[in-house]
């Protein structure tokens, strides 16, 4: 997508945010007969916790621009190192295939596949060998271990692995042919450790994953690209990320200590000091979720394992002197994931005290239409940018007071939980299929 | 009928109606989690064997 076209959507979305400024001011002084202090400061609490909305939708679009417009004029890699794909499979046997086509025609000059299958119990093994071999400059090699989990698999991989850059992803992932292409371009600066994908929803056409679809375009990747302006996305998503096989070695490959071993190896690479960036174009598609239940065992364990991942590495959070980016980079993803689903979900309660209880209706009103507005703004804004269904803009109108409300309950009983250390295990959601190429 | 009534009344049931559904389904993914059958131990705790104890001559 060339910046120019992103120009417009830009200037409209700043001329709304300016609005949404001024409706707040008359929400503040509309002659409202206010019928107690409670209701008085908790519009006012409201009102400032809108303001703080509009300013991060405001800045993460800002960013999420300037590194859009950053990518677009960044040339192609000069060099084409070694890439090893790892591949960790586990009960894969529906959709292996499709992943191992869409690998072998990508389109870059040096790279070899290395399928780990972490004791699965279907026919994926047999699937995996009969790839097993030297094609015309790919070599696919299978590696099979008992079940010891993604992590150990991954690493299995990466000790495996002959290419000086590691791309790591998940079995039911289909990438882009010129994923590589574009990643490899940023470790022409050695600084930079790890690239982050573009990941999307493959498997659309049902609510709970046309929404996570938006979710995935409008709250996962809006906020890495704004992230990648500096160098600092908090999480290299599972399904497509590409490392630095030395910077890999040095912070200790992935873990299994925590319940999000990309989050945690990413947070480990950004207090070690190197870059981490974002790739828009690097894309690729993954099956998302297709049932509320899980879904919400699926966040139940990224809102805990990024939890473990930032208490494993608080010391970075507050040495703020000694690597400021790494701090606050920490200091946000923490106020993302637990402050704000806990804000979120009391001024929802707020609101319906308000409206329900003291029957203050327009309060209510304008609550939904400027939360709506804004998740319009930032799908609107995301669909074009990403080159998106346009399908996508309408979920936004109750993205956020139906999908992102159910999830940020999850959030906060998850956190409650991860406080209190309640026992849970990993267990890998259950694959229906259904991931089409299409979405790429 | 004015619409501000209206528009107020659907939007409170809907978002009343979201979150009981959000809470009410974390509980039922709780539950499932809880019903779902442990896994075994038997590899752990050995059924038959015993450790031979050497007897004091």
């Amino acid at each position: 997508m060339k910046v120019r076209s992103v120009v417009p959507i830009l200037l409209i979305a700043i001329a709304l945010f300016i609005s949404a400024f001024v409706l707040y001011a008359l929400i503040l002084t509309t002659e409202i007969n206010w019928p107690n202090t409670f209701v008085y400061v908790s519009s006012v609490i409201l009102a400032i916790f809108l303001i703080i909305l509009i300013l991060r939708y405001m800045l993460l679009i800002w960013f999420s621009y300037l590194s859009h417009h950053e990518k677009t004029h960044l040339p192609l890699a000069q060099r084409w190192p070694k890439v090893s794909v790892l591949v960790p499979v586990y009960n894969e046997g529906k959709i292996i295939d499709t992943t191992v086509r869409a690998l072998m025609r990508q389109d870059y000059p040096d790279y070899e596949i290395l399928l780990i299958n972490d004791g699965s119990q279907d026919d994926t093994f047999r699937k995996l060998l009969r790839y097993q071999g030297d094609y015309e400059g790919i070599t696919i090699k299978v590696i099979q271990q008992v079940n010891r989990g993604k992590a150990q698999a991954l690493n299995a991989g990466i000790q495996a692995a002959s290419g000086e850059l590691v791309f790591c992803m998940d079995g039911d992932t289909i990438i882009k042919p010129d994923a590589l292409r574009f990643m490899v371009r940023h470790f022409e600066d050695a600084r930079v450790g790890a690239v982050a994908g573009n990941v999307k929803v493959g498997n659309r056409g049902r609510l709970w994953t046309d929404l996570q679809a938006l979710e995935y375009v409008e709250g996962l990747n809006l906020a890495r690209q704004a992230q990648g302006f500096f160098a600092a996305v908090n999480i290299i998503p599972g399904p497509c990320g590409m490392f630095r096989k030395r910077a890999l070695e040095e912070v200790g490959l992935y873990e299994s200590t925590t319940f999000a071993e990309d989050c945690h190896l990413t947070l480990k690479l950004l207090v070690q000091g190197y870059r981490i960036v974002y790739e828009p174009e690097a894309i690729c598609v993954t099956e998302a979720p297709s049932k509320l239940i899980d879904l919400l065992k699926q966040r139940y364990r990224w809102t805990r394992g990024i939890m473990q991942s930032i208490r494993l590495n608080r010391r970075a959070m507050f040495a703020w002197r000694e690597s400021p980016t790494t701090s606050g980079t920490l200091l946000y993803m923490g106020f993302e994931a637990f402050i704000w689903p806990v804000m979120n979900v009391l001024a929802n309660i707020v609101v319906l005290v308000i409206a329900g209880y003291y029957g203050i209706t327009l309060i209510l009103i304008l609550w939904w239409a400027q939360l709506t507005m804004l998740d319009v703004i930032a799908a609107l804004y995301c669909v074009v940018s990403e080159g998106e269904s346009n399908r996508l803009i309408i979920y936004g109108t109750f993205y956020r007071m139906f999908f992102i409300l159910i999830i940020d309950v999850c959030k906060v009983f998850s956190t409650i939980d991860e406080l209190l250390k309640v026992s849970m295990t990993w267990e890998k959601i259950t694959r229906r299929g259904g991931v089409k190429e299409q979405w790429i | 009928m004015d619409i501000i009534p209206i528009l107020s009344t659907v939007i409170l049931v809907s978002t009343l109606v979201t979150l009981v559904l959000a809470v009410g389904s974390y509980f039922a993914y709780r539950l499932r989690e809880s019903r779902k059958p442990k896994e075994s131990t038997s590899l752990e705790k050995p059924v038959f064997f015993r450790k031979f104890q050497r007897k004091k001559v």
